[in-house]
């Protein structure tokens, strides 16, 4: 049944400002507010589109080594990556204070 | 305006009806009015990304706490390697989107008048409420604890803050060859894996200052119930004769006095006894009528967020029951958050709400001072269960603790102290 939930088109979906922005919002939580992270974990907000799809694509495939992207990005579909990838680098890459 | 003034202007707005929500401040039309109450990972998560996203939704964020102190890392703060400094921080940040911030203590609900009682006497009018209370304890059932006196000998410090400071207290004035002894309760509670890292973290302390002592984990449940891996690596290598691991150890009272745990089949004494009592949803939460589960959590529609007791009101983090495999975690608390945060707009926008909501875990334990492990998972709604399950395929653990992730672990904290507050 899952599997089926990824298989149907997300072409509708992907018109969805609220769809997508729920998903890249999930990525927040460690890549820092508005995806403009701290120290380790880096900041993605504003990064070209294509160099996060690819980095998001080889945590996927297992291509790049990692300790939590891979098993996030498999919760993923390809086509979810893209639209996520597609957001943040749309944003603008906002020097946000740290809250302390 | 000083606070006493915004009280009384919140006070005096209140009693507009909703479909004539007035800001009281802005000239813009205000699309709607949304209280908060509680400012933890949820509630305060929930309120930013509210006026983040929508700008002309009125949010009033109420807390009782003037700062925010953080669950995740105050295991350190026991550990010695952190200070209640550290993990402490102010709600001014929230003040650049607009939150309205009360400190205060909400009393009351009134779902049908859609009100909120708070303990100064002022009333606040919504069109959605969010809720986000946390956890509260059930003493009840430990009958030798269920008093203040007992209380403040025999600490939980499952809400960071002065507990965690005087638990720190505690096992500093122990003597050196004594006891410590932590009793975990029946799973559910807030954070799973937290009691195994509080006994890593007294085992750091200890094997470093007090080397004859010992550390005893008394669990109700029949295994380590989160990240067993990792918390076995460390209890059989740095902690090796430090840490005693006793499954099936159903606490049936406590005597405060002696600092004896009193177990099915024996007493245990330890020079400091630590007991995480069961839990169920913040006091609130019960008082608004959203307990729906076991006397204890809040049964939540999962596409909004929504209490499946009471409309118009939205339940979020640890108080929530929780879905298969969803731990009550911070991460967890700030997914719910914005969740929720996008279905309230539309739902006062009249708009529709995102059927495919995805929410991620991700949660990492210290062993020491800088070796740090995960366990994460991805979760989508189903629309056949009506529910959030786990991605196939998706999430993981680290087998062992390291230096990397410990430093994820560290920028982690900024980067959601960040997402929630600044």
């Amino acid at each position: 049944m899952l599997a089926a939930m990824f298989l149907r088109p997300i072409t509708a979906l992907a018109q969805d400002p609220a769809y997508v922005r729920g998903m890249a919002a999930t990525c927040t939580a460690c890549h820092g507010a508005e995806s403009y992270g701290h120290a380790g974990i880096p900041g993605i907000a504003g990064r070209d589109k294509g160099d996060l799809l690819q980095q998001l694509k080889d945590y996927k495939s297992g291509v790049r080594p990692a300790t939590v992207m891979q098993q996030l990005a498999n919760g993923f579909s390809v086509e979810q990556l893209g639209l996520i990838a597609g957001y943040i680098a749309a944003l603008k890459p906002v020097p946000a204070p740290i809250g302390r | 305006m000083n606070r006493r003034e915004f009280i009384k202007r919140l006070g005096a707005t209140a009693g507009i009806g909703a479909a004539t929500a007035c800001a009281g401040t802005s000239s813009k039309p205000v699309a709607g009015r949304v209280v908060v109450i509680g400012a933890g990972y949820s509630g305060a998560t929930a309120a930013k990304y509210i006026r983040m996203w929508a700008p002309d939704i009125d949010v009033t964020l109420i807390e009782r706490n003037g700062e925010f102190i953080s669950c995740p890392i105050s295991n350190l703060v026991l550990g010695g390697s952190k200070k209640l400094a550290d993990i402490t921080i102010g709600y001014g940040g929230l003040g650049k989107y607009g939150v309205k911030m009360v400190r205060d203590d909400a009393v009351a609900v009134d779902p049908v008048k859609r009100e909120v009682r708070l303990a100064s006497g002022a009333m606040l009018g919504y069109d959605r409420l969010i809720i986000a209370p946390g956890i509260d304890f059930n003493y009840q059932t430990i009958p030798g604890l269920n008093n203040s006196d007992a209380q403040s000998r025999v600490l939980h410090a499952w809400k960071a803050g002065t507990q965690t400071v005087a638990l720190r207290k505690q096992l500093e004035a122990m003597r050196d060859g004594g006891v410590f002894a932590i009793h975990v309760p029946r799973t559910p509670y807030r954070c799973a894996p937290a009691p195994y890292e509080r006994a890593c973290q007294v085992a750091f302390y200890f094997r470093n200052s007090k080397p004859k002592s010992k550390i005893l984990v008394l669990d109700t449940n029949d295994d380590v119930q989160s990240k067993k891996a990792l918390f076995l690596a460390a209890w059989n290598g740095p902690y090796k004769g430090i840490v005693e691991y006793r499954p099936n150890s159903e606490l049936l009272d406590v005597d405060a006095n002696t600092l004896t745990a009193k177990l099915e089949f024996e007493d245990v004494r330890a020079d400091v006894l630590n007991v995480v009592p069961p839990q169920k949803a913040g006091a609130v939460a019960e008082r608004a009528g959203l307990i729906t589960a076991n006397n204890r959590w809040c049964g939540v529609d999962w596409l909004t967020m929504e209490s499946i007791a009471q409309q118009g009101i939205h339940v979020l983090g640890d108080a929530t029951l929780s879905a298969p495999v969803m731990p009550k975690s911070g991460h967890m608390a700030n997914q719910h958050a914005k969740v929720c945060a996008a279905a309230v707009i539309a739902l006062i926008k009249s708009q529709p709400v995102n059927r495919e909501p995805v929410m991620i875990n991700t949660c990492y334990s210290f062993v020491d001072d800088r070796n740090a492990g995960h366990v994460a998972t991805v979760h989508v709604y189903d629309p056949a269960q009506k529910m959030m399950v786990v991605v196939k395929g998706s999430g993981g653990l680290s087998g062992k603790a390291n230096e990397l992730e410990g430093a994820y672990a560290m920028s982690w904290a900024q980067n959601i102290w960040a997402d929630t507050l600044a």
